[in-house]
């Protein structure tokens, strides 16, 4: 019994990285209406600068997390700027085609930039250790990245529902023209919530990076995961995000135990079966 | 600048009678890069029949290919008969497309997109599971390139240059029959599916039984190709199913461009052209794909010919 | 005679509030019907009901002696029912020539062949149904290069090429300049003679809809507030207490 509570809390771990990946997602789908298929390279980007600043250059932890998350926030702001502006109005295809360009690109920068080998940054050393939980050992980190998973949830919940800001946001979401009636700077608003959605997800790659290797195919393993987590919870729905990160985690975690085989299956299985029966996703979305 | 009718037809028998000649000017390596453009023509021309004809986009059709390729292994693994193999792949695959569209249809626009991304990652993950059928990772090696047997005789194709022939003639056969497709009446009726699905349906059509019609076909052409790779390339892995695969009809039909009859198959001599010029250079070929797409998005979205189509059709 | 189209207690709500509220509708053959009323009245959604692009909470529609409450639009189009949008639709890529064709193709269960090319498929009905609206010379334009008038009249050839026994035109002078509302409305009263076709035109537009309907049905909040000749119409008390206010 004990192990599976224990294994509960190694995929609500996971789902934490899920969580900070998606939500960023959302965020762009539910406000800007771009499905944005470069998201797990920003992810990517995220862990590779944080491995730089922290693990080559040997910067303080916090600094490290924090630059790369500015730094791919600000690429977040050159790409919202510079090409998703002239995208709104497209079809589809175009869309998840030109955020597919975006993934063709950033996959070899990284790979030009840092070489195409995986890397295991050391651990920071006052997160490092265990405690006994459940009977067994459950790294401290892991307590960490559940506690800044939760922070960040209510924080979004706070920023979006309680300020100002948040609420000029869902003002202008997927609605321009009633954002700019309303006297809203709507193109310097989408590229804030983009600027947003990218650190966000850079900061859940710059977290992850003491616990899995940083490699140039990180991206694109990652956005299947964000896709089916969105999808899941409810495309542009944050609080599905969080929700579908929680069953994709525990669904991973769990089937990896008890049905080793059907591990790499049921995720899609599930994402299928949300599609056909509820398109709208668990908690409703859009 | 519009093209004369005359000189297209000229062309095209240009063309024809240069890949006929190909192992002698060509070269093993040539034939070898023209047969990967051909199978890439194929797998676009089909998923083309989708989205610039019926409006869908699907992010899973390399799952089609690879059940092609894979039944196709199988069968060429136990029976030496390339027709049965190929027969079977396209038919195998055909039969998933059917059972997949069926459930796709029902769902449009990033829905539709999703489905499929997640039908053919589901495919992707029984290959690189099913172990004793699949081989797994490693796959299946040493698939034979069995002769092509034939009630009055029995074409042996081992050779590089023979199996080029096989594939260039089913090629033309297949992308005649898909002309004939698109300039039917059916064709006309994807169309207007795409064009406006709810004035279809006041026209008196049920449009999701035209997705579906549309669907299998793509997926039997992506059935093709794989079932038409498994004796080229002699060992199938489970990267022929992956999203990422998926991405390459897509790719090839945005270069070409999708409002086109021939835009798939001129994107995929490019995006393989490319791909081949690029890699001579540098390893990088993704960048510079990547850009490429990225300036057709924003510039031209018709591609390479949409640029001669405004002109063609004119005012 | 039995009405063409008849509909008993149609009943559809959104979000608790019903959008058609226990309409009972009789439609006889050959007579031009108007369908007005106020904004929010309920005409649009009705007419979605009638013709399949919306089902019904509760309620009948009778369609030529069958019952048709719950076919799908397509299925309705095959037995002559049809419409055409407020927004115009048409597929804008198609021409001209192929908009209509689609039409006729379709009538003719044609669209399953897949070998023969469909551009000389049914040429003289296409052909015809251009000429009575006068879109013939541009049929080789692709739709989306089309005036706004130019597509409405387009719209309405593609209609009647699905050869309908009775045929709803929601809004069809809407944006259109003076002088092609004019023509739209000569060429509606001379279609209606010509073919044997029930129009039932749902309009804003209250001097076209008195100039050129048999009869009028009036709505108000879902439900129908009066039916009768133009005159009767005119006169009747109710219908000016709901549109005081409104341009007549």
């Amino acid at each position: 019994m004990e192990i599976y509570l224990y294994q509960g809390l190694i995929g609500l771990t996971y789902s934490m990285y899920l969580w900070l990946l998606a939500a960023g997602l959302s965020i762009a789908f539910g406000v800007l209406g771009i499905l944005n298929f470069s998201h797990g390279a920003l992810f990517m980007i995220g862990a590779y600068l944080a491995f730089t600043f922290y693990g080559m250059l040997g910067l303080n932890f916090w600094l490290a997390v924090l630059l790369s998350a500015l730094s791919v926030a600000l690429l977040g702001a050159v790409l919202e700027r510079f090409f998703l502006r002239h995208i709104y109005t497209l079809d589809l295809p175009f869309q998840l085609l030109l955020t597919f360009g975006f993934v063709l690109i950033f996959d070899d920068l990284v790979k030009m930039a840092w070489g195409g080998m995986f890397m295991i940054p050391p651990m920071p050393p006052f997160l490092t250790g265990s405690v006994p939980l459940f009977g067994r050992p459950f790294p401290i980190y892991n307590l960490f990245i559940l506690f800044v998973g939760v922070a960040v949830a209510v924080g979004i919940w706070l920023l979006f529902d309680r300020t100002w800001w948040g609420r000029k946001v869902r003002a202008a979401a997927w609605n321009r023209e009633m954002g700019s009636m309303l006297g809203l700077n709507v193109p310097r608003l989408y590229m804030v919530v983009f600027m947003f959605a990218a650190g966000l997800a850079a900061l859940g790659g710059a977290l992850s990076i003491p616990m899995r290797p940083v490699t140039p195919g990180l991206g694109t393993a990652m956005i299947i995961q964000a896709f089916i987590v969105a999808v899941i919870g409810g495309l542009g729905n944050l609080r599905g995000a969080f929700v579908g990160a929680i069953v994709v985690g525990m669904l991973t975690v769990y089937s990896t135990m008890l049905f080793p085989l059907f591990e790499l299956f049921l995720p899609y299985v599930v994402m299928a079966a949300v599609l056909l029966l509820r398109p709208q996703g668990l908690l409703g979305g859009r | 600048m519009a093209i004369p009718h005359n000189l297209l037809r000229g062309g095209v028998i240009l063309l024809l009678l240069a890949l006929a000649v190909a192992p002698f000017w060509a070269g093993n390596f040539g034939i070898y890069l023209i047969m990967q453009v051909m199978l890439l023509s194929l797998f676009a021309l089909g998923f083309n029949l989708l989205l610039g004809y019926t409006g869908l986009l699907s992010f899973g059709q390399a799952g089609f290919f690879a059940v092609g390729a894979y039944v196709a292994a199988l069968i060429l693994l136990e029976v030496p008969s390339l027709l049965l193999g190929i027969v079977g792949g396209v038919l195998a695959a055909g039969l998933v497309a059917l059972i997949l569209g069926y459930l796709s249809v029902r769902l449009t626009e990033i829905y539709f997109t999703m489905l499929t991304l997640s039908f053919g990652m589901m495919i992707f993950s029984i290959v690189t599971r099913w172990r004793a059928v699949t081989g797994g990772d490693d796959g299946l090696t040493g698939v034979p390139r069995a002769s092509l047997e034939l009630p009055f005789l029995s074409i042996d194709l081992s050779a590089l240059s023979s199996y080029y022939y096989f594939v260039l003639v089913v090629t033309i056969l297949a992308v005649w029959l898909m002309h004939r497709i698109v300039n039917s009446p059916f064709g006309l009726t994807l169309q207007a599916v795409r064009d406006s699905a709810v004035r279809a349906g006041f026209v008196g059509l049920p449009i999701r039984r035209y997705r579906l019609w549309s669907f299998v076909i793509a997926g039997l052409y992506a059935g093709l190709a794989g079932a038409l790779l498994a004796p080229m390339e002699r060992t199938i892995t489970p990267i022929y199913s992956h999203w990422i695969y998926s991405s390459e009809p897509v790719l090839a039909s945005l270069i070409g461009g999708i409002y086109a009859f021939a835009g798939p198959i001129v994107g995929s001599v490019l995006f393989i052209g490319i791909k081949e010029v690029v890699v001579r250079s540098t390893e990088y070929w993704m960048l510079v794909m990547g850009i490429i797409v990225i300036a057709l998005v924003l510039g031209f979205r018709g591609g390479v010919l949409g640029r001669f189509q405004a002109q063609q059709k004119g005012d | 005679m039995a009405p063409l189209l008849s509909a008993r207690g149609l009943v559809k709500t959104f979000s608790g509030m019903a959008a058609t509220d226990h309409v009972d509708l009789d439609i006889p053959a050959n007579r031009i019907r108007g369908i007005i009323g106020p904004n929010g009245a309920g005409k649009t959604t009705l007419v979605h009901l009638l013709t399949g692009h919306l089902l019904p909470d509760t309620g009948s529609i009778t369609f030529d002696g069958q019952d048709i409450t719950q076919l799908p639009s397509h299925e309705r189009v095959v037995r002559g029912l049809c419409r055409t949008f407020q927004v115009v639709d048409v597929f804008e890529r198609l021409t001209v020539f192929q908009n209509v064709q689609i039409a006729c193709i379709t009538r003719q269960r044609r669209n399953l062949r897949f070998l023969t090319p469909s551009a000389r498929e049914a040429r003289e009905e296409v052909e015809r149904a251009l000429n009575e609206v006068g879109m013939w010379e541009f049929r080789h334009r692709r739709a989306e290069q089309l005036s706004h008038g130019q597509q409405r009249r387009l719209d309405l050839a593609v209609t009647l090429a699905t050869e309908p026994r009775l045929c709803f035109l929601d809004e069809p002078t809407s944006g259109v300049s003076p002088r092609e509302r004019d023509q739209m409305l000569e060429l509606i009263r001379s279609l209606a003679a010509a073919r044997r076709t029930t129009f039932v035109i749902i309009e804003h537009d209250m001097q076209l809809v008195f100039q050129l309907c048999d009869e009028v049905t009036v709505m108000h909040r879902g439900a129908v507030l009066a039916e009768g000749t133009p005159k009767e119409i005119q006169a009747n008390e109710a219908v000016r207490e709901v549109y005081l206010g409104e341009e007549v």
